[in-house]
């Protein structure tokens, strides 16, 4: 409701200034093909959002220097710090990134944006920047109508740009047409109150256009049309610093609990660092003063002298802020906590992860090693062994002997309640995607789907082998105890395996290492048959228990070769180039079986 | 024969060179990895004394020898 009627008062102020200024409407669309233009060049970006990014963010972001230098970089290029912000929170989200690197992309972020304000006091308004923006937007155009998912891009952004030129040459007109008829700077204030007041006017329009890049220009055009003071223009680019963490906030509230932190972190830097500039504005302005003389930026050039202040003061926080990121992290992680998730609820799968392909197939993949982490503890408890012991590391045997009795477990509610529903919402995430996936990403994720199906497979095999392991694990046959006691051995020691696997960026190789666990498989499996056979021939085993045995033995191989299937399709490296070697050395079925016949 | 001298030019400088660089790299790192993982494994079987584990590291070593040939092979 509060949001309506925000909406309507705006409107309301527009129409009524359409109607009693063409010069405010030439303003004002000069905001309005801006901010298009900012949405065009973000749409341009995200085409370029594919494994490209996902390699640059991870292989820039593992120290604070480094991600701090991403902020300040992609900023610059994108020219959208909110874009960054958003890209940031949605990595978080997905586990990509963690908290201190997205912390310090968002303090270069901060320092990246003030070279909007260089670009339009340097070059915008030095220039007829609309001859620029007029070829920009021909070929942007012509760009945008290609199938080629890269040259659409380069045509957004080249679209994006065009309108943002545009949108600086109606700015700029607007306010000098502005001039003759009406004097701005009038209604200007000095001293502390104007400062605040500005401050607040800054931050209100920032929130309104949620861009602080639009704000700054329009302060920057009016300055240069002496619509408003220098002074006042301070202020402004103050309030636009504060009002532009809205962006990381909105974006937050569908992100999970990283997410939410990070915004709360860029509210207290951008906090911090208006309060330092506010507290601090004579000293800012003498130091304005030395650095542009320094520099050789006229004394008269304020829209260059604002740029450098904007520079300056984000300069300065960052400074401030930096030996404090690790206490800043800390009391985020203290304060703002994940909600306690039930095992049977998704853990990664936000809304926010759904902003770039690389980030929702991240998140399917971290869900499907939480379905993976549900299904160890059923499939554990469906062979009556405790999960904490085979994670432990104790001996398997030891663990098998001692566990001889019964773990009571309803698997077919434990089933639904902790793999079912979650792989029905890893399906409907997928679905519900709202971008097209490349083929690569389609790949990756109908395998993951598939490994999803192996473990439900092994949990409904193990159902079946529990049945007859309640009748045979306490009974008075040892042979049929040691057979029960051998298959459950093996299933642990698969468990164990996977485990242990489980961290692929800390065990290379797993991949390669499964081979071992076919082999394993393979002879298990034979040499059960045999003592089967062996012990009925001796009158050791009945024929009835004998079938019930060699059913299970089957359905040991199956729970083993799904586990082992899943483990192949998930424990591999991100790296793609590393995961194509190890396939082509892991070995091939007639390869395992040679090894067997020697 | 012109054409093929061309390409094995083209192959020599352009990016399937880089690609046998790289995939070489790798094979030579993925086989210091692993005989490093059968040197754990060696000392792993001295020291172990449960049989279900003894029988699981003899697989590995077994299957690791075979994965080092192929990539001796493939270097």
């Amino acid at each position: 409701m509060f949001k309506k009627l925000i909406l309507a008062g705006i409107v309301a102020v527009l129409v009524w200034g359409l109607w009693i200024s063409p010069d405010f409407t030439e303003i004002a669309a000069g905001i309005a093909i801006f901010l298009f233009g900012m949405l065009s060049l973000e749409e341009g970006f995200r085409a370029f959002t594919g494994g490209l990014l996902e390699k640059i963010l991870k292989n820039t972001t593992d120290t604070l220097p480094k991600s701090l230098l991403f902020g300040i970089v992609s900023t610059t290029l994108m020219q959208s710090s909110s874009l960054v912000s958003v890209i940031t929170i949605s990595f978080l989200s997905a586990g990509l990134l963690g908290l201190a690197a997205g912390v310090g992309i968002i303090f270069g972020a901060n320092l990246g944006t003030t070279t909007g304000a260089w670009l339009v006091a340097g070059f915008g308004l030095k220039v007829k920047i609309s001859a620029y923006a007029m070829p920009m937007l021909i070929f942007g155009v012509l760009f945008i109508f290609q199938k080629g998912k890269y040259l659409k891009g380069i045509g957004y952004v080249l679209a994006g740009l065009g309108f943002l030129f545009l949108g600086i040459h109606h700015m700029k007109e607007g306010f000098e047409a502005f001039r003759d008829t009406i004097d701005l700077t009038q209604f200007g204030m000095t001293g502390f109150p104007g400062l605040m007041l500005f401050a607040g006017i800054g931050i209100a329009a920032t929130v309104i256009m949620q861009s602080s890049h639009a704000t700054l220009v329009l302060i920057i055009t009016a300055l240069s049309a002496n619509q408003i003071s220098y002074e006042n223009a301070l202020a402004l680019a103050i309030g636009a610093n504060v009002g532009t963490t809205i962006t990381a906030i909105i974006g937050s509230l569908s992100a999970n609990e990283q997410g939410k932190r990070l915004a709360a972190a860029h509210l207290v830097f951008n906090m911090v660092t208006g309060l330092l500039a506010v507290v601090l504005i004579k000293q800012f302005v003498t130091a304005v003063d030395n650095v542009s003389e320094w520099v050789g930026i006229a004394a008269d050039d304020y829209t260059l002298k604002l740029a450098v202040f904007h520079t300056l003061f984000n300069l300065l926080g960052i400074v401030a802020m930096l030996p404090f990121t690790k206490l800043l992290v800390a009391n985020l992680e203290r304060l703002i906590k994940g909600k306690a998730k039930g095992v049977s609820e998704p853990l990664y799968l936000f809304k926010s992860a759904t902003d770039f392909p690389d980030t929702a197939v991240e998140a399917v993949r971290q869900e499907t090693l939480h379905v993976f982490d549900n299904a160890f503890d059923i499939i554990a408890k469906g062979v009556s062994i405790a999960p904490s012991r085979i994670k432990a590391g104790e001996a398997i045997e030891q663990i098998v002997y001692e566990s001889n009795r019964l773990i009571d477990i309803d698997m077919e509610s434990e089933y639904e309640k902790k793999v079912k529903s979650l792989f029905s919402e890893i399906v409907l995430f997928i679905t519900q995607a709202p971008f097209s996936w490349e083929a690569n990403q389609s790949g990756r994720l109908h395998w993951m789907r598939d490994a999803n199906q192996k473990l439900i497979e092994a949990i409904k095999d193990t159902k079946h082998l529990r049945t007859n392991l309640s009748k045979f694990i306490s009974s008075p046959n040892a042979q049929e105890r040691q057979l029960y006691n051998s298959m459950r051995i093996q299933i642990v020691t698969i468990l164990r395996e996977l485990h242990e696997a489980r961290d692929v960026e800390t065990n290379g190789s797993a991949l390669l290492s499964l081979d071992a666990l076919k082999l394993l498989v393979l002879d298990n499996e034979s040499e059960r048959q045999a003592e089967i056979t062996n012990y009925l021939k001796k009158g050791k085993l009945t024929s009835v228990a004998a079938t019930s045995i060699l059913n299970d033995n089957g359905y040991t191989l199956d729970i083993s070769k799904s586990l082992i299937g899943f483990a192949e399709t998930m424990f591999v490296s991100r790296d793609q180039d590393v995961t194509a070697i190890e396939r082509e050395i892991a070995l091939i079925p007639d390869e395992i079986e040679e090894i067997r016949e020697k | 024969m012109r054409k093929s001298i061309a390409d094995k030019v083209k192959d020599l400088f352009g990016s399937g060179f880089k690609k046998r660089v790289k995939k070489a790299e790798s094979l030579k790192a993925l086989q210091k990895e692993l005989e490093h993982k059968r040197s754990v494994i060696h000392k792993k079987m001295k020291s172990t004394k449960s049989a279900s584990e003894k029988k699981l590291l003899d697989k590995k070593l077994k299957v690791l020898e075979e994965q080092l040939k192929k990539i001796v092979k493939r270097r």
